[in-house]
């Protein structure tokens, strides 16, 4: 009794602390760590598979002329099938994104087709004139040489990569890569590769020819933005907001390590690649914008505890660029769970948000392998599978009330409808797009 | 005549144009091959230059990776720390002085990543290339530090080893995307000031991994250089598309300049054949007028002779004196009335119009009225005629046609064989009359034989020989035997000159 008493009270210190701790972060411009398990009360006595949120939430800009300067390489595939009309509105999209840069930032545009040109070599964006000439001399013709048109994107950020800068590589395509390394594993690994040299990828797709996978691939290694565009008049907006999130990082090279306490085993993470090494668990963000959450998703199996006991689950320790201050800085919190064996108690504790995202995340885990399985032309069994989904979705909603639940349901119900063959290559596109929207958390 | 001078203007005009050409083409050609060679050595500079380039870009790379190395901890925590904080590196094997893996710990706790690293690389450590290096470790066999290639899953990989703490080795992968993307960051892109080139990056598979260059090769076009990468990169290679430069300008002005030289002998030509044309046609002309002063001689002519022979017969045992004159006078007017007929003859065959007539006639009546006609002139050059004479049938002849052939015959004995006798012999058979003129005068030179029947030739043109004539007698009778079926041949003789007079004769119905 004295001893669960002790237990109770160390807790009660730890999440006070952990709120002292991060109430003045928020007010001093420090990225907000909101550590949180969907289930903080478990049944005693025995196994308990929990779910983990590490939230990173990105600190307001005081005024906007306070922003990071950003480095930014617009790729455009200008391949043949760009020709007219696609070429034309994505030169006007990039014509108003540069518009929206500051004289201080640093911008550079490439055009590949079978071969690569460096149209405005890395720049700063003060004479806009010249650049604006520059994207309008493009012209559509040629092959797609995906891999090396990134690459030299990367190459003109290198001219200017800094730490203090917002480094990113904006990529439009709209088919599929056929010079140079083209698998969707080749374009990952240059993700991986120019993520872990601080910059990330975009990537738009546009029309219904390029490679989905490939592109999601490119942006998810580099933690970047992934958009499917359908008709080239929606070019421009999506530019927009991608801009609107490039201009709004506050944080970069984001390390989120999340060490598990005794009895306490990572199992997985959700959406995002984590590495798991023993106890410990490691996770890379490349940036996070004003104002909005991104986070770690992880599912613990926890060994079994008495009834009443306060636990240690996880410390969980963040270190980040602040883009406001130049500074390296350091957030962590501890998280605990409570034992009982009143099941009503463990439903009526649960974390609302925590579990609506875990579902969420869980939901699009079983769309991708629907996915899988009619890339394989099983596609009774995947419409199988999305149905079981949206099932599983509308119970989920019953319980939590989210609406998000029930969109993402109706979302599943679309999918199963539109799996034969002259919807599925549209359709495929939709889904990879939902899939790492949820992945990633995008804002758009 | 006419033709054989066009066909030699002709070759005037174009042997001359067609060894300007080829020459012209020579030249050329030997310039082009001259240009194409500096030409390949520019390329082939420039694709030593980006070789160049590359090369830094590995020795940038293995130095960069060299610092990253040094004191690698071999302790997995601090390794991966390590790890996390270099981007210059991705995964690392870590290899104790015994050459076991000790990084990623194999017994310990590791990633999936560090699993598949692991997986991968295995061929490496596991009785693989560096274990090797530890059996080789007593022997004479230096450790191999620097780079390393394997091939895995889609081609060449690289790893660069490093001597680690205490005698262990470090090994660190270059991933092969993340080595292409820093390639191609290197070499340079396309652009529209740049040459009509294309430069393609190919790997071991001869897949284009990454190609600069405006121009856009057709899809059989084969590299027209190529040169393998530097080490450790050798199975890859560069390949120059392209072709020299046209040639161009230079093309024009040379078919411009044979055209010039052309025009110039096709004038040169065009002069020549308008002067021998004229020069022909005032031959023509002067022949023409010959002919027309020679058929009005002959009418008058004819009555000199017809008179002068008249009076021949009424003075016949009157006056020697005025008869001798009178015979003078005739043989003279016969002579010139041969001449006349002669170039007559020589006119027509000119004109291709000289043919003969046939009629029912006696060849040796026709060898003795001309003898007669002869006689007073051959007494006169002491010519003494011995006849065998044997062809006595009426057969078709032109009697006038054989008179003027044995006219001419005879006149040349009376020329050129004086004071000797002359043998004539006919013979007829078989529809052949055959009639030999045999003098014993100095005979033809073996040199002249060939020519005796040409026009106007004339073994002597020395006046002073005192030997008249024209030089159309031999052809003109020749021909006329031809036409009637014969011919006139020059036997070889010895002792002076004989002709025979071959004709066709047909019995006379």
């Amino acid at each position: 009794m004295t001893h669960a008493k002790k237990n109770s009270t160390w807790a009660l210190l730890a999440t006070l602390f952990g709120l002292l701790w991060a109430l003045p972060a928020c007010a001093q411009q420090q990225v907000r760590l909101d550590a949180r398990l969907g289930e903080p009360v478990m049944l005693a006595g025995q196994k308990n598979k929990v779910y983990l949120k590490v939230g990173l939430t990105g600190f307001a800009l005081e005024k906007p002329s306070a922003r990071p300067a950003v480095n930014v390489a617009i790729v455009l595939d200008k391949s043949g099938s760009m020709s007219g009309q696609k070429l034309m509105r994505a030169k006007e999209a990039a014509r108003m994104a540069v518009d929206r840069l500051s004289p201080d930032d640093i911008v550079s545009v490439i055009s590949y087709d079978s071969t690569v040109k460096v149209v405005v070599p890395a720049t700063k964006a003060s004479d806009k004139p010249a650049i604006h000439a520059g994207i309008g001399r493009l012209a559509a013709g040629g092959n797609t040489a995906l891999f090396a048109g990134v690459s030299k994107g990367a190459d003109e950020l290198r001219k200017f990569l800094a730490e203090e800068r917002v480094n990113r590589v904006i990529l439009l395509s709209d088919g599929l890569a056929n010079v140079g390394p083209s698998t969707p594993g080749d374009l990952e690994g240059l993700g991986v590769a120019l993520g872990r040299e601080g910059m990330s990828v975009t990537t738009i797709g546009l029309g219904l020819d390029y490679n989905e996978d490939l592109m999601t691939k490119l942006a998810a290694a580099s933690d970047g933005n992934h958009v499917f565009v359908e008709r080239p008049e929606q070019l421009a907006h999506f530019f927009n907001l991608e801009f609107g999130d490039v201009l709004s990082v506050v944080a970069q090279d984001v390390e989120v390590t999340v060490r598990c306490a005794p009895g306490v085993r990572p199992v997985r993470a959700l959406g995002r690649e984590a590495d798991i090494v023993g106890q410990e668990v490691r996770a890379r963000l490349n940036q996070l914008y004003a104002e909005r959450e991104k986070f770690v998703m992880l599912e613990l199996e926890v060994q079994p505890n008495e009834k009443g006991a306060t636990m240690p689950v996880v410390e969980v320790g963040v270190t980040y660029g602040n883009m406001v201050t130049g500074q390296t800085d350091q957030v962590a919190a501890k998280v605990t769970a409570r034992y009982t064996d009143d099941a009503g108690e463990v439903q009526r504790s649960a974390d609302r948000d925590v579990m609506v995202k875990a579902i969420q995340l869980e939901a699009t885990e079983r769309n991708r392998m629907a996915m899988l399985l009619n890339d394989q032309g099983k596609r009774q069994e995947a419409q199988r599978v999305l149905q079981d989904n949206a099932a599983f979705l509308n119970e989920s909603f019953r319980t939590w009330n989210a609406p998000s639940l029930k969109s993402l349901e109706e979302s599943n119900l679309e999918d199963s409808k539109n799996l034969d063959p002259e919807d599925y290559r549209r359709q495929r596109k939709q889904m990879r797009r939902k899939q790492y929207m949820f992945d990633m958390q995008q804002s758009y | 005549m006419n033709r054989r001078l066009g066909i030699v203007l002709a070759l005037l005009v174009l042997a001359p144009l067609v060894a300007l050409a080829w020459l012209g083409a020579r030249l050329q050609a030997d310039a082009r091959a001259e240009v194409v060679a500096g030409f390949d050595r520019v390329v082939d500079a420039r694709l030593e230059a980006t070789l160049a380039t590359i090369e830094r870009s590995m020795e940038e790379r293995a130095r960069a990776l060299r610092d990253a190395l040094r004191d690698f901890p071999t302790e997995p925590t601090a390794a991966r720390a390590r790890l996390r904080e270099d981007a210059r590196l991705s995964d690392v094997l870590v290899f104790d002085g015994e050459r076991r893996v000790v990084f990623p710990p194999p017994g310990g706790p590791i990633s999936d990543r560090e699993r598949d690293f692991l997986q991968r690389t295995r061929g490496l450590w596991d009785g693989g290339a560096f274990a090797e290096v530890a059996t080789a470790e007593g022997g004479a066999r230096a450790t191999p530090l620097g780079w390393h290639i394997w091939y895995w899953g889609g081609g060449l990989n690289l790893m660069y080893v490093a001597a680690g703490a205490r005698g262990g080795l470090v090994a660190a992968e270059v991933d092969r995307v993340r080595l292409l993307a820093d390639l191609v960051g290197v070499l340079p892109d396309t652009t529209e000031s740049g040459p009509d080139e294309r430069v393609a990056l190919l790997d071991s598979a001869g897949r284009v991994v990454y190609q600069w260059g405006r121009r856009a090769p057709k899809g059989d076009e084969a590299p027209r250089r190529t040169r393998a990468l530097p080490a450790p990169l050798n199975a890859w290679q560069l390949a120059w598309y392209g072709a020299p430069p046209a040639e161009g300008g230079d093309h024009l002005t040379r078919w411009l300049g044979l055209g010039a030289v052309g025009l110039a002998l096709l004038g040169l030509a065009g002069w020549f054949s308008r002067e021998s044309t004229r020069e022909l046609r005032r031959a023509a002309q002067r022949v023409s007028f010959v002919n027309q002063v020679s058929h009005e001689l002959k009418t008058p002519l004819t009555n000199i002779r017809m008179y002068a022979e008249l009076l021949e017969d009424e003075l016949a045992d009157t006056d020697d004196r005025a008869e001798r004159y009178v015979g003078i006078i005739v043989s003279e007017s016969q002579r010139l009335s041969r001449l006349i007929a002669n170039i007559l003859s020589f006119a027509r065959h000119q004109r291709e119009q000289l043919s003969v007539r046939k009629a029912p006639a006696v060849v040796d009546d026709v060898v003795r009225q001309t003898l007669d006609q002869f006689a007073p002139s051959l007494a006169a050059a002491g010519v003494s005629p011995q006849l065998d004479l044997s062809a006595g049938a009426t057969v078709r002849v032109d009697a006038d046609a054989l008179g003027q052939m044995l006219g001419n015959l005879l006149s040349n004995v009376e020329k050129y064989a004086a004071g000797r006798p002359v043998d004539l012999m006919t013979r007829q058979a078989g529809g052949v009359t055959t009639l030999t003129v045999r003098d014993h005068g100095p005979g033809i030179p073996k040199a002249a034989r060939a020519k005796v029947f040409e026009p106007f030739h004339r073994l002597s043109n020395a006046l002073s020989d005192g030997v008249t004539g024209t030089g159309i007698g031999l052809g003109i009778a020749r021909e006329l035997a031809r036409l009637h079926g014969g011919d006139l041949v020059l036997e070889a003789d010895e002792d002076g000159a004989a002709f025979t007079i071959t004709l066709q004769t047909e019995e006379a119905a």
